[in-house]
């Protein structure tokens, strides 16, 4: 850090790039940044000696709290690698972590732990899940930050019913500190209060054509019977609508037909075997530059879903007898986003042994 | 101490006081064996007649040695710095050093050229006559073990990486490989009839891979599972440390974490032999020249993290029969 002093006038450069940066809740320190951003090669030298240093922390560490140096961990790592994608190994750490530690019950309502896992859900394509593991295995059930995560993965989808329902099960539960999901339940209803009233009134003047005598379109309108005699409603496109419809290329069923029964005759040799369909090559996968490969379930997920799918009253016991048991310490070897073999783990070991003894020595 | 508990075995006496990282018998004689330990010692020992002959020091733990000939050995090791010593003027010369721990040393006797691998992500080759670098070649991770294959380097790295270099042209690499195992690279050794190579992992599986990149070749390879034990439906999984050829039969050993050594036919698919279980973790195996003896390095590595009363750190000598390493 020292050789940036020098450069404080440069305060700003990241602004150049910052469509490369991923915002943070926390914010960023922008010294880190900068730092982060540089292309001097000491300057990449000196974070991924720092990386390999928090790697080796992690298997090494003999204290009685373990989170505190994957917590730290964690931040130097959001803070160093702003960019995201592939280099960015945050999931991964995460990932890592709360795998580590999902059964440790000292943990469990650890405000730490929990936002290591409400981090981890912002890369996950199925947060629910994720809260239903939470909850029925008691990991941050006594946090008001769960209970004010899991109602806003809930509104944000819509689902204000269930929001609700979130909100009030955690003020129930006299979820830490309850003053503020109190204070997040209000402010929630307050806004579906108010998204309701305006709804009302955009009904009450008639939608987004206001002299429109038209009837509207019931909202993606399923055919549900109306009335005693449960009619057909009505579902007709509004004038608005259609005009829209009609900047689109709109071909009557006729001229559809025309196309389909060309004006001249398909030559066709009798005698060759007729091909039932023509063979068509899929080009339209050749034309992508690279196609992006479906994630493939991790090893969080995977347990995630093993164990929802014994009853819930089981799930805090220890997990059943496994047919295959690996006889080396294996979360150790792949701890974090580094690899390391036996041999490193035990230099680690060995080298701070012999930092303890120098210290003592002198 | 001298005698083992077999009439065919024995355990060489002043052992290394720390784990034994590596050990190999000297070229064209089976007289001599090397050790290198955590201890910081490199050991040679004259097995004939069970006697630690000499023994040097690193700065720190030793992670690899090698012999050059009968009087010159090479090592390497955590204080990231290769010395070679001469067993006839008992003087030893630092050649150079990595950014970080070696953990591989080999020499090669086609090229002349002493090799090291290590966690910096780099091998280098350096020339015995000098001794001086000659050249340092990137590779994709930390290097994890390494073999001679002919003029050819096998280097096995972290994220299961397998690089194919030619040591008569290091411009470029020649293959590049994925290992056919899903879990970390433990040991890779060459067959001495330059065919292919063994590959061992962390999760008791070994593969054999040839080198010859045609499609009729790359059919012959397979892997299978090995050092593992069924106890009450259980089965316990040992990571794979060590193989070790035979020069005539082209058969190999693989020493386990569970502490047995099993002795394989690659071309035929056979198990030729099971020796009896070793007190702790095979950590390095060797045949001598003439493949009449095998050198057994029984020492925890710690794959099972700290542990109270580990066994000590032995080195069994077995002379082996051709029942035992001869195809049948």
């Amino acid at each position: 850090m020292a050789s940036f002093e020098g450069r404080e006038s440069d305060a700003s450069d990241w602004e150049l790039s910052k469509e490369n940066v991923q915002p943070l809740r926390q914010g960023r320190n922008v010294q880190q940044l900068l730092l982060s951003q540089s292309e001097d090669e000491t300057a990449k030298r000196q974070i991924k000696e720092q990386q390999h240093e928090f790697e080796a922390k992690l298997r090494i560490y003999s204290g009685d709290d373990p989170l505190d140096t994957w917590d730290r961990y964690i931040k130097w790592t959001e803070q160093n690698f702003p960019k995201g994608g592939q280099e960015n190994s945050i999931a991964k750490i995460l990932e890592r972590c709360a795998l580590q530690f999902k059964d440790t019950e000292r943990y469990a309502n650890d405000p730490r732990y929990l936002s290591v896992w409400l981090r981890f859900i912002r890369f996950c394509p199925n947060g629910f899940e994720i809260f239903n593991f939470l909850f029925s295995n008691g990991i941050g059930v006594e946090l008001a930050a769960f209970y004010e995560a899991w109602a806003a993965l809930f509104e944000s989808i819509g689902n204000t019913k269930k929001a609700d329902f979130i909100f009030n099960q955690g003020i129930q539960k006299g979820a830490h500190p309850v003053s503020s999901l109190q204070t997040k339940h209000r402010e929630f209803q307050a806004r579906t209060a108010r998204a309701s009233v305006s709804a009302e009134k955009e009904q009450v003047s008639g939608g987004f054509i206001p002299d429109s005598r038209e009837e509207q379109r019931t909202t993606l309108g399923d055919l549900r019977g109306v009335g005693k005699r449960q009619q057909a409603p009505h579902l007709r496109w509004t004038k608005a609508k259609l005009k829209v419809r009609k900047h689109a290329p709109h071909l009557a069923m006729s001229e559809v037909s025309k196309m389909t029964t060309p004006s001249f005759q398909v030559y066709e040799d009798e005698e060759e075997p007729k091909i039932s369909a023509t063979p068509r090559k899929l080009t339209a996968v050749d034309s992508v530059l690279s196609a992006r490969k479906a994630d493939k379930p991790s090893d969080l997920f995977l347990s995630i879903q093993s164990s929802q799918q014994k009853p819930a009253a089981s799930s805090r016991a220890p997990p059943p007898v496994q047919r295959e048991v690996p006889m080396y310490c294996k979360y150790k070897i792949d701890s974090g986003a580094e690899e390391f073999s036996f041999e490193e783990i035990r230099a680690e070991r060995y080298n701070e042994r012999k930092r303890k003894q120098a210290e003592e020595g002198l | 101490m001298t005698a083992g508990e077999l009439p065919n075995e024995s355990k060489l006496n002043n052992p290394p006081d720390d784990g034994i990282s590596a050990l190999k018998f000297g070229p064209g004689s089976s007289q001599f064996l090397l050790v290198s330990s955590w201890d910081c010692t490199v050991r040679l020992f004259d097995v004939s007649t069970n006697f630690m002959r000499m023994k040097y020091n690193h700065s720190a733990a030793v992670l690899d040695c090698c012999f050059q000939d009968n009087v010159h050995a090479y090592s390497g090791g955590l204080d990231k710095t290769l010395k070679a010593y001469d067993f006839n003027t008992n003087s030893e010369t630092q050649v150079g050093s990595h950014d970080s721990a070696i953990r591989c040393v080999e020499y090669c006797p086609e090229v002349n050229v002493v090799v090291t691998g290590s966690w910096d992500s780099t091998v280098k080759l350096w020339d015995p006559r000098a001794p001086c670098s000659v050249g340092t070649y990137s590779q994709p991770d930390k290097v994890y073990t390494m073999a001679m294959c002919g003029d050819k380097l096998l280097v096995g790295t972290a994220g299961r990486k397998v690089l194919v270099w030619d040591l008569r042209n290091m411009g470029f690499v020649q293959q590049r490989r994925e290992s056919s195992l899903k879990y970390q690279t433990r040991c890779i050794r060459a067959f001495p009839n330059k065919q292919g190579y063994v590959l061992s992992a962390i999760e008791g599986r070994v593969a054999v891979e040839y080198l010859d990149p045609s499609a009729e070749v790359q059919k012959k390879k397979y892997a299978f599972k090995c050092h593992r034990i069924k106890e009450d439906g259980v089965e316990k999984i040992y990571p794979v440390n060590a193989i070790a050829f035979h020069s005539q039969y082209n058969t190999f050993a693989t020493g386990g974490s569970d502490g047995y050594v099993n002795i394989w036919d690659g071309f035929n698919k056979k198990r030729l032999c099971q020796l009896h279980r070793y007190p702790s973790s095979i950590a390095a195996l060797s045949f001598s020249h003439d493949g009449q003896m095998l050198a057994i390095a029984s020492s925890y590595m710690y794959e099972q993290d700290e542990m109270a009363n580990t066994p000590p750190d032995t080195i069994y000598i077995r002379r082996v029969s051709d029942q035992e390493t001869k195809p049948k």
